[in-house]
């Protein structure tokens, strides 16, 4: 699983560091979140899934 | 005065925002305008507004700044003529985002769980006083002061002014629900007058005497190379205190009163069953307190209905995080739901900028009152719209001989 966040759409909710913080840190400026992992260890798929599905301006892409 | 002619007779609801309603009695209603008349619906009162109620036209209508804006006709219900714009909430595009991004560290997710552990010392301070007597109203004894007092030490503000913020803000947010618009106008005018004189206060005491706090790094702060202009600085501070005073209180205070209610809500608190994480998820969809105002900036159409420039929209997280669209019974407090899209902080480039804290002092404010408080019953709760809608008065009881804090001294 690979996962990317567009940082056109993200407002820095921080939803999906709550869900993974394995997978996402934060931009304190911008206001933004980021992917750390861009390759989702298998351990942390469900995680990342629940980040995606709870994204509240649908930011995040799992490709 | 005149509804504009575009606005369908039968799209127009009873519904005044500063009116003298309930908040269960408004929730009803709306369920009722949306099966019969759709999701987006018109109200008369205060120069007349679009009620917006879909989550996917929030999603829209939030992000879509350049035919949704802040600044035309600002973000607040009464319009005060001549004041100067709200920083950073009336301001749109670039010049928003230099002054988003110099307060966005003030209040990032990490900074702001650092506070944790002194939310919880305040709670159980608070609670230290409360759980023995065996019966509190919420509000004012601990929801509202938890709040209070967490934002006043973050801005290291006089601890002591608290009560006199609480009545500012809650008088410039909403004026008092019920009055004439001509007196909540004048209401909200006076207030928002004296609170901005407040924070000049804080200002140039802090120019004079800097501190290690909040206050003094905005004024030491650049944009554009430039320190802030003065009325810029003031321009920020009450709609930070009004965020910190008032959205968080009344989200505690109705989910405890809801829990108050529903005893198996409060166990499932007490032995840790849920994380606490989607216990405040879920009531901050159901509680959400507050919803952004917007103008229509071109002509546009949402969810079928036409909108001109110059109107103004509602777009009311309250609502939009009872849509069946959006989640399965909405109308009822889920603690797991695995899906959870709300609204309650909006969306977009104007989106919370206090989320994280107001997530901090929710999840301590509900953990500690169920570690200290063993199990309640309601006594009276009454709630009042606004800006804000919030409760008025949580009286709560239980037995204090069964409280735990006692059980463990004894």
């Amino acid at each position: 699983m690979r996962v990317t966040i567009d940082s056109t759409k993200c407002q820095g909710h921080a939803v999906c560091l709550t869900h993974s913080p394995e997978t996402f840190d934060f931009d304190d400026v911008a206001g933004k979140a980021f992917v750390v992992v861009a390759d989702v260890a298998p351990e942390h798929e469900d995680h990342v899934r629940r980040a995606e599905a709870n994204c509240p301006e649908r930011a995040i892409e799992i490709v | 005065m005149t509804r504009p002619a575009h606005v369908p007779e039968h799209l127009v609801v009873d519904y005044d925002n500063l009116g003298d309603q309930r908040i269960d009695a408004v929730q009803e209603a709306a369920r009722g305008w949306r099966s019969e008349k759709g999701s987006v619906v018109w109200s008369d009162h205060n120069g007349g507004y679009w009620i917006v109620m879909g989550a996917d036209d929030l999603r829209r209508g939030l992000v879509e700044t350049e035919t949704f804006d802040s600044a035309s006709r600002g973000i607040k219900m009464v319009e005060i003529a001549g004041r100067d714009p709200l920083i950073p909430n009336e301001l749109d595009g670039t010049e928003h985002t230099k002054y988003r991004r110099l307060l966005n560290p003030f209040f990032a997710p990490r900074r702001m769980r650092l506070l944790e552990e002194q939310v919880r010392k305040a709670a159980q301070d608070l609670l230290a006083g409360i759980a023995p007597t065996g019966r509190c109203d919420v509000v004012s004894e601990y929801a509202r002061p938890l709040a209070s007092s967490m934002f006043l030490s973050l801005v290291d503000w006089p601890l002591e002014d608290r009560e006199l913020l609480e009545r500012l803000v809650t008088l410039q947010v909403n004026g008092i629900p019920g009055s004439t618009p001509e007196e909540n106008l004048r209401i909200q005018t006076e207030a928002l007058h004296e609170l901005a004189a407040y924070c000049e206060h804080q200002v140039t005491s802090r120019r004079e005497n800097p501190r290690d706090d909040l206050t003094t790094q905005l004024i030491n702060a650049t944009v554009d190379g430039e320190p802030v202009p003065q009325d810029r600085l003031v321009g920020m501070l009450p709609p930070m205190v009004a965020g910190g005073l008032d959205t968080t209180q009344s989200v505690t205070s109705q989910t405890i009163r809801h829990f108050a209610e529903h005893p198996a809500l409060q166990d499932r608190l007490r032995d840790e069953s849920t994380p606490i994480t989607d216990v405040v998820e879920e009531a901050l969809r159901y509680f959400a307190p507050v919803g952004p105002l917007r103008a229509a900036i071109q002509d546009t159409e949402l969810a079928g209905t036409q909108i001109k420039a110059g109107d103004r929209l509602h777009f009311m997280s309250q609502l939009a995080n009872r849509d069946p669209q959006e989640f399965g019974d909405p109308d009822e407090l889920q603690l797991d739901r695995e899906t959870n899209r709300h609204l309650a902080f909006g969306l977009g480039p104007h989106r919370c900028i206090g989320a994280a804290l107001g997530r901090v002092v929710l999840a301590v404010a509900l953990e500690e009152f169920h570690n200290a408080v063993p199990s309640y019953q309601l006594v009276s709760a009454d709630s009042q719209l606004g800006a804000v809608w919030s409760m008025k008065t949580v009286v709560v009881e239980w037995d204090p001989a069964r409280s735990p804090a006692l059980v463990s001294t004894a």
